[in-house]
């Protein structure tokens, strides 16, 4: 319970995502177990340096960071669920360096 | 007394406010499910020791401040649609309710916002590519039906004149081609705070923000151009397509997902679009200019030689860029050189 509170706090106070998307990111995140706890460290401690890293698809949170220190951390553990459900896209993002338009 | 709901306490009697199912627990500090109300002591629990009675007015001033449990997940609910900061006191009552997400409250809250409208609006976060070919395709015909306006209108930026002047050209050109009618303004921004933003569209000032960046070929700024002036089209049209509106107030953003803003209607659309009309610009160039044929040309030999690898991203060439200017240029030269040859065969 106070978990799921931490990441409400993170989500509403911090990034001011709110109703309908805050539900559909908080859905996203929480698909796997292994990412969503790493995450839950992330924001409890606010960081990506740990003993025994998550590696999705060759990268560690940090490495991810490191590539685009744009991503907030719920982007960071976002992007390691693309690394793992769609590795092909998300190095096609790497390779272009996470371009914004 | 006799209310069922009533409890016994010596002398003294613990009667809810109302009777609507809610009592005191007595085995703590607790409650149980109720209407919504605030349930009072009708007095003070009193204890004794030899000094005379101890008065503990604790309870009294819990049941007082606390709330009902619906209460605290209505708090909760509006919290999470950002419609109310809760006081630290009710941030602990919060953290307590342990049962708050298998409760009745939440699960209507969720079922409104998000079960119901993740089933109808797929297309919207996850589109087809056959949605997004009818939606641009007809506007990158019209731009390939005129691409002679588009090089005269870029001419300028090949000469390395990046400048207000030449790229509103551009930005003019395609919003006549994607018929906008409010054409937006524009804005360069050189040095913007995060280096990978190379433009941005604001819908309420209606100005489309050029970050111009030397690691950037034209083919790309072209393609950005495009993009942005593409968002202030689906912008206009917000009234009348329901699609764009809603992804305009649920849209996600970069730094929290790269992958569902990239893959969202409105993204999805503008980079298909931009990526269309920067390789209808690189290949009409590379049919009209001879230099920049033997460029790629070079180019190609260093790459197959390993000395180079085209990505794409700084300076804009693919793999299949330099394929086909080396194609042309075997081409232009096996053209040449018949011209040549026919040349010098009319002089003797």
């Amino acid at each position: 319970m106070r978990t799921q509170v931490m990441l409400e706090k993170y989500l509403v106070t911090e990034l001011r995502v709110t109703g309908r998307m805050m539900l559909m990111m908080v859905d996203k995140i929480k698909k796997y177990d292994d990412i969503y706890d790493e995450f839950c460290y992330w924001i409890k401690n606010r960081s990506y340096d740990k003993n025994d890293p998550l590696v999705v698809g060759g990268y560690t949170a940090k490495q991810i960071f490191e590539l685009n220190p744009n991503l907030d951390g719920i982007g960071v553990y976002n992007f390691m669920i693309t690394l793992r459900e769609n590795p092909e896209r998300a190095k096609e993002y790497i390779k272009a360096g996470f371009k914004e338009l | 007394m006799n209310n069922k709901n009533s409890a016994h306490i010596g002398d003294y009697n613990i009667t809810p406010v109302q009777e609507t199912g809610s009592s005191w627990d007595m085995s703590g500090l607790g409650w149980n499910d109720g209407a919504d109300s605030v349930e009072t002591i009708d007095d003070k629990s009193v204890s004794s020791n030899n000094n005379g009675p101890i008065v503990d007015d604790t309870l009294e001033k819990e049941s007082k401040k606390r709330p009902s449990i619906k209460r605290i997940r209505q708090i909760h609910i509006d919290y999470l649609s950002g419609n109310y900061e809760p006081s630290a006191e009710e941030w602990t009552w919060i953290s307590q309710d342990d049962d708050f997400y298998d409760s009745e409250e939440y699960l209507a809250y969720r079922k409104k916002e998000v079960d119901n409208f993740a089933d109808t609006h797929e297309e919207i976060y996850s589109p087809p590519d056959e949605k997004i070919e009818r939606s641009v395709g007809p506007f990158i015909k019209k731009v390939d039906d005129d691409i002679e306006g588009l090089l005269k209108v870029t001419n300028k930026l090949e000469k390395d004149e990046v400048t207000q002047e030449n790229v509103y050209e551009i930005v003019t050109f395609f919003a006549e081609k994607f018929e906008i009618s409010d054409i937006p303004k524009l804005e360069l921004i050189y040095d913007y705070n995060n280096k990978d933003t190379l433009g941005k569209y604001r819908a309420n000032s209606n100005i489309v923000f050029i970050m111009p960046d030397s690691r950037q070929s034209i083919a790309g700024m072209i393609n950005t151009i495009a993009h942005e002036v593409w968002h202030a089209r689906q912008h206009q049209r917000e009234a009348i397509c329901e699609d764009y509106k809603v992804n305009f107030e649920y849209y996600y953003s970069s730094n929290m997902d790269y992958d569902a803003y990239c893959d969202q209607l409105v993204e999805k659309e503008a980079s298909s679009l931009g990526n269309a009309v920067g390789a209808l610009y690189r290949n009409a160039v590379l049919d009209r200019d001879p230099r920049k044929m033997a460029l790629l040309n070079d180019l190609y030999f260093d790459w197959i030689n390993g000395e180079y690898e085209p990505n794409g991203v700084s300076d804009g060439i693919e793999a299949k860029d330099l394929i086909l200017a080396h194609k042309k240029y075997v081409e232009y030269n096996k053209f040449s050189n018949i011209l040549k040859r026919i040349f010098r065969r009319e002089k003797r």
